[in-house]
């Protein structure tokens, strides 16, 4: 009987939330402009060979570059990415993900969230590292998870 | 010298304006199509679909074409094809949703009165065009017709034009949109008559040689189409739109959202519920309902072959897991998704988050896996989560019996 006033319940909101997202949800301005996402150009040995320019907008300082486009990494969307490069070639690209986001709620368990997701994308376990950190045989890639300020997490891929 | 090498550049110029006059000039086949079935299994119009999805035999795909029809262009066309062999066409002239996009709860007001009026007139011209240009086609009027049930129920003019028959529907305000039929017969009824001829037995036996069971213990029903939504408010009824057509209802995920009044872009308000109900009733298949989803409501469907629809709570994070999951998975067989523990269950989708409605067309018992499938395209195809998480975060399921 409990069941009933429940079931009225769901009945009453499914009209106003069936039908909630369309295919497209958040943001992703470098799979738009790149055509893949940011952790398949992160781990595309083209990226690292130093014959091609980085996809996406990008500005330099020094031999750092910042991602000027929006972008989800992982499934979540992250809030600051670089690329340190050397005579034209990519050293290590890093990838922030802040636990108080400019936009949207402050995030809860964001380091359980990218490390789910980090070992879904490379279906690796990942073995601990210096600190903490967390590393990620991908390729000819080590992709290193660790926490950052306030909750921060930061990945870093670099050559294994 | 010089005046031969202009000669030439200007011939060439002429050569390139004719070649580009013609191409402009041929009559897209899709025109051809529209009266004369022969043009259907023609090699040059089944190239101008989208290609197939591998393995599988009941498709929607989508003509490339950008032909003008009764001096309109339409919004999309759809081809469904069953064994390579196309069944009938969908022509889209005017959708509500396609027309506004995705329309968030906030707006929907805002929207509605600014854009609303626009969208009217424009239903008017387009509506008016088709209904004039289709007499003209087939030299005459059409004959109206009452179909469907609930909110499904509605008014259609059938057509007769050369050796096809068409199904013109008119929704004020909200969609033009013309089917095309090998015969009169089907253009007159939503459910397939193949499927309306069967005996209850028979439908059980066909809809159960659908299922494929693999030696890793995965129950499978490979036979739902995927339908796009595309980015509108749709999931609810691209979904239903998807389990619809596997079960023989020749609707599209438009007049599910017409019918579910998703009306200039926005949901709010909406019948999607009624609208399901509508849809079994024209399916004659019962459509059960829980307010979670049930496993073992759902395995007793699946091992039917018949796939569950799903209404979830849903987070980008989360999908990426699950279809990245099924992307290894076929690599590496012994991957396992995370333990549904309590760690686990902090990273499922809130409950204050997106909602979203996704088919379940398989499940593996002995690796606690459902395999589901969503209205976005073939890439989002068997997709896995554990029973738990799909448990935890539903809201509402629909589970078709016989």
């Amino acid at each position: 009987m409990k069941m009933l006033p429940a079931f009225f319940a769901a009945l009453a909101t499914i009209g106003s939330l069936a039908v909630a997202i369309p295919q497209t949800i958040t943001p992703n301005g470098f799979l738009r402009v790149a055509g893949v996402l940011f952790e398949q150009f992160a781990t595309d040995p083209a990226t690292w060979d130093g014959n091609a320019d980085l996809k996406g907008h990008w500005e330099t300082q020094g031999n750092i570059s910042t991602l000027q486009d929006s972008a989800a990494v992982f499934g979540i969307s992250a809030d600051r990415i670089t690329v340190e490069q050397e005579d034209g070639h990519v050293r290590s690209i890093r990838v922030v993900f802040s636990a108080s986001p400019k936009q949207g709620a402050r995030r809860t368990d964001l380091l359980r969230q990218v490390k789910a997701n980090v070992q879904a994308f490379t279906a690796e376990a990942g073995s601990p590292g210096s600190g903490g950190a967390i590393a990620y045989r991908y390729k000819t890639l080590t992709i290193t998870l660790r926490s950052g300020a306030g909750g921060d997490v930061v990945v870093d891929f670099t050559r294994a | 010298m010089r005046r031969f090498f202009r000669r030439g550049v200007f011939a060439a110029l002429v050569f390139f304006a004719i070649l580009r006059s013609l191409a402009q000039e041929a009559p897209d086949p899709m025109l051809d199509a529209l009266t004369k079935s022969a043009t259907w299994s023609s090699p040059a119009f089944l190239a101008a679909w989208s290609p197939p999805p591998a393995g599988q035999t009941r498709v929607c795909r989508i003509y490339r074409g950008s032909p003008m029809i009764f001096g309109v262009q339409p919004q999309s066309i759809q081809g469904w094809f069953e064994d390579g062999r196309l069944t009938s066409i969908t022509i889209i002239f005017l959708d509500s949703g396609a027309w506004f996009g995705y329309v968030p709860d906030a707006d929907a007001k805002k929207v509605a009165q600014t854009k609303g009026p626009v969208f009217v007139a424009l239903y008017k011209k387009v509506s008016a065009a088709v209904s004039v240009g289709l007499e003209q086609l087939a030299s005459r009027k059409g004959r109206d017709l009452v179909l469907g049930a609930g909110p499904l129920k509605g008014a259609v003019r059938i057509f007769l034009q050369g050796d096809l028959a068409s199904r013109l529907t008119l929704d004020p305000d909200q969609l033009v949109k013309l089917s095309i039929f090998p015969n009169e017969q089907t253009a007159s009824q939503f459910l397939s008559p193949e499927l309306a001829a069967m005996k209850k037995d028979q439908k059980m036996r066909a809809f159960a040689a659908q299922l494929q069971a693999s030696p890793n213990g995965d129950r499978l029903i490979e036979g739902v189409p995927v339908i796009p939504q595309g980015d509108r408010a749709y999931c609810g009824v691209s979904t239903l739109a998807m389990m619809m057509r596997y079960l023989g209802v020749n609707l599209d995920t438009e007049d599910y959202a017409a019918a579910a009044g998703i009306r200039f872009g926005s949901t709010v308000g909406s019948r999607i519920k009624e609208t399901y109900d509508a849809a079994g009733e024209i399916s004659a298949i019962h459509l059960a309902k829980t307010t979670k989803f049930e496993f073992a409501k759902a395995k007793a469907s699946i091992d039917a072959g018949l796939p569950v629809v799903v209404f979830r709570h849903w987070s980008q994070e989360r999908d990426y897991l699950h279809a990245a999951f099924a992307r290894n998975l076929a690599a590496n067989p012994a991957l396992e998704l995370p333990k549904p523990d309590l760690n686990d269950q902090k990273l499922w989708p809130a409950h204050n988050g997106y909602a979203h409605a996704s088919v379940v067309n398989g499940y593996n018992e002995r690796r606690r896996e459902v395999i589901f499938t969503e209205s976005w395209s073939e890439h989002a195809r068997n997709r896995r989560m554990r029973i738990e998480e799909m448990e935890g975060t539903s809201y509402f399921a629909y589970y078709p019996h016989f």
